[in-house]
């Protein structure tokens, strides 16, 4: 009797212990709480210089499929922020001036030292490069905490069957006869992301897939890791983005695998 | 390497190159990198393809175990490898071991002599070696389903014949593709700073990759306890290297030199990961003194 209480007793303490350390371990810490709290105020009213975020990007931060502005809940905080600094930053004075790569695929050059192993990455926006040098380093950081931290549901598109179909196979396999692989790969099964570097494409709108994967192929937008991405983008054709982009916009975060 | 620089460095000291901002960046070099070149590589059917019969459903099972071996295929793995972790795009991707390619080539001779290799001891073998597990029974649905798939992939492909794009692409390169050059010697030094530069962002930092919230491997680990074992054909330094050539980093498949992947599967070998299970515990005792 008198044994079974202490041991009665024990596991009630153990488990006190358990469930106060669980607490404390899934807590958010405040510094983060502060931050999506600056970053819900700044993303709904903006200040002077900055317009609010929402009014492009929604007022949960889901996009606008027909205007082609991305989703940015749910996506990675540490993507965002550094989206956010790479719109930012100025191109660097350089002293000669390149055309634009040709559209031509057969013929483009396979261009193997990324500008981004030599520098920080640039990306370019009429729109947002502005917005972002306004921002303060704390700022981009709440932006960031912020939106990372929203739930996002896809909302599901009309798409041709064929298309999906098409979108389907590039998305898992890639095109392997010219060495190019699929989007889950590396963007994570069901493309929900995998880390800071490789950021979520499920439920993109499809106009900001296809305009994103031109820029890359432009050299406009150049801030991947290893210039992994200008690697597939430079393999694909106007037919191929317009696939995929439909896959992709019409998978949700809870998307059943294949 | 040194080809870019010297335009880099032309380019910044010519005087007719004033600074001037432009909207375009540059292109960061010039040098041109060789890829599979379309057209000289079988293409294996396309999914939609897969015969709606009981050998169509075969197929889709082997699809399934092919690229989620580690719920799939559970009792025969060891380690949480899947068949498409190294054999990419579900097996398709030519110069990354495709199936379409292996089928025709079994049965051969084996490394020993009178040994002969039939497809499916070697997919035993696989099973064996480089998931650490237990070698699939001849007449195993997993099996069946494995050669099921390959079989598919394989329609109309030509048996008996050396195809482009086959093993890691050294026996018979595409035109265009980089000559690998017989094992050079890789410096396990120089190797950790091109992993650091260029694998360290998918493999991490420990080389223990990013695993799936359901089981399984995004990115496979590289070494450690949940790698493939020194038994493995990989862990032999000329063989890892040829695959490094063709098709890492993801996406850029050719554009390590050959003394760069040397030098890559130098470092990656040196690392620890479990031992060949032919080997007993008793003798890699002894060998150790």
């Amino acid at each position: 009797m008198k044994t079974s209480r202490w041991i009665l007793a024990g596991a009630a303490v153990l488990g006190l212990g358990i469930a106060l350390a669980a607490y404390w371990q899934a807590r958010t810490p405040p510094e983060i709480v502060a931050a999506r709290k600056l970053g819900a105020e700044l993303s709904q009213k903006g200040r002077d210089g900055v317009p609010a975020c929402a009014s492009c990007h929604g007022a949960k931060g889901e996009g606008n499929a027909a205007a082609g502005f991305p989703r940015l809940a749910g996506l990675n905080a540490g993507y965002l922020a550094r989206q956010l600094r790479d719109f930012g930053r100025e191109a660097p004075l350089t002293g000669a001036h390149f055309d634009k790569i040709a559209r031509d695929y057969s013929k483009t050059p396979r261009i193997n030292l990324p500008y981004s192993m030599l520098t920080p990455g640039l990306r370019q926006d009429a729109v947002m490069s502005p917005i972002a040098k306004a921002l303060k380093a704390a700022e981009i950081e709440a932006l960031a905490q912020y939106y990372g931290a929203l739930d996002f549901a896809a909302k599901p598109l009309p798409g041709d069957p064929e298309t999906l179909e098409r979108g389907e196979d590039l998305a898992l396999r890639g095109k392997p006869e010219y060495g190019v692989p699929g989007c889950f790969s590396c963007h994570g099964q069901n493309a929900v992301g995998v880390g800071a570097v490789f950021p979520a494409l499920a439920g993109q709108p499809p106009q900001y897939i296809i305009e994103q994967l031109n820029r890359w192929q432009a050299g406009s937008r150049d801030n991947d890791e290893n210039g992994l991405m200008r690697a597939v983008a430079e393999w694909m054709t106007e037919g191929d983005k317009h696939a995929v982009a439909a896959y992709l916009a019409n998978l949700g975060p809870q998307a059943a695998p294949q | 390497m040194n080809g870019w620089r010297a335009w880099v460095l032309v380019l910044l000291t010519s005087p007719s190159a004033a600074l001037t901002p432009v909207d375009a960046p540059l292109p960061g070099n010039l040098v041109e990198v060789p890829v599979a070149a379309p057209g000289e590589v079988f293409i294996p059917p396309a999914m939609v393809d897969i015969p709606e019969d009981k050998q169509g459903d075969l197929v889709k099972l082997g699809r399934r175990i092919f690229i989620d071996t580690v719920n799939q295929a559970r009792r025969y793995g060891g380690n949480q490898l899947s068949c498409a972790n190294c054999h990419l795009s579900e097996g398709r991707k030519p110069n990354a071991a495709p199936m379409w390619a292996a089928w025709g080539r079994y049965p051969r001779m084996g490394d020993t002599p009178g040994e002969v290799k039939t497809f499916e001891s070697q997919v035993q073998d696989c099973f064996h070696f480089n998931l650490n597990g237990q070698s699939p029974p001849l007449d195993s649905p997993e099996m069946q389903a494995l050669v099921a798939y390959s079989q598919w992939l394989a329609s109309d492909a030509p048996t008996r014949a050396e195809l482009p794009g086959q093993g890691f692409g050294a026996a018979a390169p595409l035109a265009g593709a980089p000559a690998i050059a017989p094992a050079a010697a890789g410096s396990a030094t120089r190797g950790q700073g091109l992993y650091r530069a260029q694998c360290l962002v998918c493999h991490g930092s420990d080389g223990q990759g990013v695993a799936k919230r359901g089981g399984g491997y995004h990115f496979p680990p590289l070494w450690g306890a949940a790698s493939y074992s020194a038994g493995s054909r990989f862990a032999r330094p000329a063989v890892l290297a040829a695959y490094l050539q063709a098709n890492m980093p993801l996406g850029r498949g050719g554009s390590l030199t050959p003394q760069q992947a040397a030098d890559l599967a130098a470092y990656v070998l040196a690392q620890p990961r479990p031992g060949d299970p032919r080997v007993g515990l008793m003798q890699r005792l002894r060998s150790a003194q």
